[in-house]
């Protein structure tokens, strides 16, 4: 009797299987409290979530392996609950006259509905951005806004002043907020040589 | 793919469920909706690519390197002084010239028009994988949920046979007779790892929604329809008020949870992946959130088998009279093999017919041009079909003489 023909190599089902465990791995979800587990019972998914994070999330197998090739996945969309922080930024762009200017960073809401489908990523950055955890990104943000309203080499701009604004989304039948809180989160001394050799540059 | 065999175990199933061959239609489809929003992708960030490519922009490669370090850690390997560094799949990684940076950019627009249409599509989207998640690497700082989907679907066109239909690859094999007509049949497995995958991206989302407390209260919907940055098209103000909040909060659990689990099962899975277009429809209608529905809905296909999407094509085309035409061929002349697996091949709506003619010209029965009227009808053909001369040369060269194997008598012919 003939052998019947094999569907896919073993090599490639193998690699399937170890596809499969590593992005299920690493895209379970971190669980919320990693502390209060241990008085949970037996069968309470939390315990398997602290299980895959202590021992498998890591595991430099599996973690090698999506990180390297960009498998890498966490879906975290509106979860575990939607964002209710609506928010944008400005800045004060002060020139060494001593005049001041305001720079509006795009601010999704207020532009026509084709450029807000362009102009996104701006507000996806800003969202990181703004974040106190990543405050490695506002010197480089600053010196870029004194780049975009860069115009007269005699009179160049020497500080940019950061302003947050927002509003917290208030729950069903609460009173909404109208008015946005504004906060100046960051100043900055423009880099001049930067600023000049930027501006040099061709692109 | 088999048909399930009758006390048969379930590790049987499973293999044959993930590894049995099939038509590669829908892979074919599924890469050129991928490959198209892909393109679109790169175009939408080409637009204000001095802010997050530029040396001099908001994310400069170094900014990059601090938000995401380009290495995961260094394993310790004997004799060797500083270990391995184990690093993200990035080759802009130490590059800062922002016109290698550019150049890289504008090949990877064209490596996915060339994965959209499946020209040398192993190369194609190969390159277009490495690029795009080197992108990735480089900018994390800016990547939301549609990105990732998109990162990783291009990983999958890239490891699996994507090209074997619906492509130029396929109609240059058949040009060649390297394939016969028909459908290609190729192990499933990439597309069932995007199913897969799918379902591994709604249960995520559903399990960790399960621990905000809004989405347990009814009201998680009601906080993003009020953030004007996300704000879109107008939407009626029912919709925003409870109790309609509670209808689409816990309409959405469903809907994401059933497409995890209730859509593997063919009684259901019609009903699952409507629920799914119709909550993506509405994220896309009513927030600006580009591409991400898009996306998330491109990747439904997977979920059907080839053989039913080449049966929605034809089953649309009989239903388009209006669009059927019939080409005459030159009188005493016929397809040759390939050619009219070809002309099959790029027609999927099975639309265009080629009849026997009976003048020395190319005609056709309603009129105009048939070279013009031939590839506007056959969808596939729409890829290459308008460059200039290309098409009437395929048809010309895609007939032969019919061989006459007993000449009739003399006198009969004159009769004729």
């Amino acid at each position: 009797m003939a052998k019947p023909e094999r569907n896919a190599p073993i090599w490639v089902k193998f690699f399937v299987l170890f596809h499969v465990i590593a992005i299920t791995v690493w895209a379970l979800p971190q669980p919320p409290d990693t502390k209060k587990t241990d008085r949970l019972p037996w069968y309470n998914t939390q315990r398997l979530l602290v299980f895959n994070q202590e021992h498998l999330h890591n595991f430099p197998l599996i973690s090698d392996y999506v990180l390297v090739t960009g498998f890498w996945q966490y879906w975290d969309m509106f979860a575990p609950n939607p964002v209710q922080r609506d928010q944008w930024c400005d800045a004060d762009v002060v020139y060494k006259n001593g005049q001041t200017k305001k720079y509006q960073y795009p601010r999704i809401f207020d532009l026509p509905i084709p450029t807000k489908y362009i102009k996104e990523r701006y507000r996806k950055f800003y969202e990181r951005a703004q974040d106190s955890n990543y405050a490695f990104l506002w010197a480089r943000s600053a010196q870029n806004i004194a780049l975009l309203n860069y115009d007269d080499p005699n009179n160049p701009p020497v500080e940019i002043r950061m302003h947050r604004h927002y509003q917290w989304v208030a729950a069903p039948g609460k009173l909404q907020a109208k008015d946005y809180g504004d906060e100046n989160y960051f100043n900055y001394t423009v880099d001049q040589k930067r600023l000049k050799a930027e501006k040099a540059e061709p692109l | 793919m088999s048909k399930p065999q009758p006390e048969e175990s379930v590790l049987r199933a499973l293999d044959r469920y993930w590894f049995d061959k099939g038509s590669a239609t829908t892979m074919g489809v599924f890469r050129i909706f991928m490959g198209t929003l892909s393109f679109i992708n790169l175009l939408l960030m080409l637009f204000d690519w001095d802010a997050w490519f530029s040396e001099k922009g908001f994310l400069p490669s170094w900014i990059g390197a601090m938000f995401l370090p380009p290495t995961i850690h260094v394993v310790n390997v004997p004799f060797w002084p500083h270990g391995v560094p184990i690093s993200r799949l990035n080759v802009l990684s130490g590059i800062s010239d922002p016109r290698v940076e550019l150049a890289f950019y504008l090949f990877l627009i064209v490596c996915s028009i060339f994965t959209t249409i499946g020209l040398w599509t192993r190369a194609s989207s190969l390159l277009l994988a490495i690029g795009m998640v080197s992108l990735h690497h480089r900018d994390a700082a800016l990547l939301h949920g549609g990105d990732t989907v998109l990162r990783v679907c291009i990983l999958y066109m890239a490891i699996g046979p994507f090209g074997r239909a619906c492509s130029v690859d396929r109609l240059i094999r058949l040009w060649k007779g390297k394939e016969p007509s028909g459908p290609v049949l190729v192990s499933l497995w990439p597309q069932r790892l995007i199913c897969y995958n799918v379902a591994l991206i709604y249960f995520t989302t559903v399990w960790l929604k399960s621990f905000g407390g809004l989405w347990k209260n009814g009201t998680a919907t009601w906080y993003p329809a009020r953030l004007n940055e996300f704000h879109r098209f107008p939407v009626p103000d029912f919709m925003n008020n409870i109790p309609m909040v509670y209808v689409t909060t816990y309409g959405t659990l469903v809907t994401e949870l059933s497409l995890a689990t209730l859509v593997f099962f063919k009684p259901f899975r019609k009903y699952a992946l409507l629920g799914g277009i119709m909550m993506h429809a509405f994220i896309e209608y009513s927030m600006n959130i580009p591409l991400f529905s898009y996306l998330m809905a491109a990747m439904y296909i997977c979920f059907y088998e080839g053989e039913e999407v080449s049966g929605w094509f034809e089953r649309l085309g009989r239903r388009f009279t209006k669009w059927h035409a019939t080409i005459r061929l030159p009188h005493d002349t016929r397809l040759k093999p390939q050619s009219l697996a070809i002309l099959d091949a790029v027609d999927p709506f099975k639309v265009v017919t080629y009849l026997p003619g009976d003048t020395s010209e190319w005609g056709t029965e309603s009129g105009g041009d048939p070279m013009r009227v031939s590839w506007t009808h056959s969808l596939g053909a729409w890829t290459f079909g308008w460059i200039p001369g290309l098409w009437r040369k395929l048809l010309t060269n895609s007939i032969e003489p019919i061989a006459v194997t007993e000449p009739a008598p003399v006198k009969e012919r004159v009769k004729q």
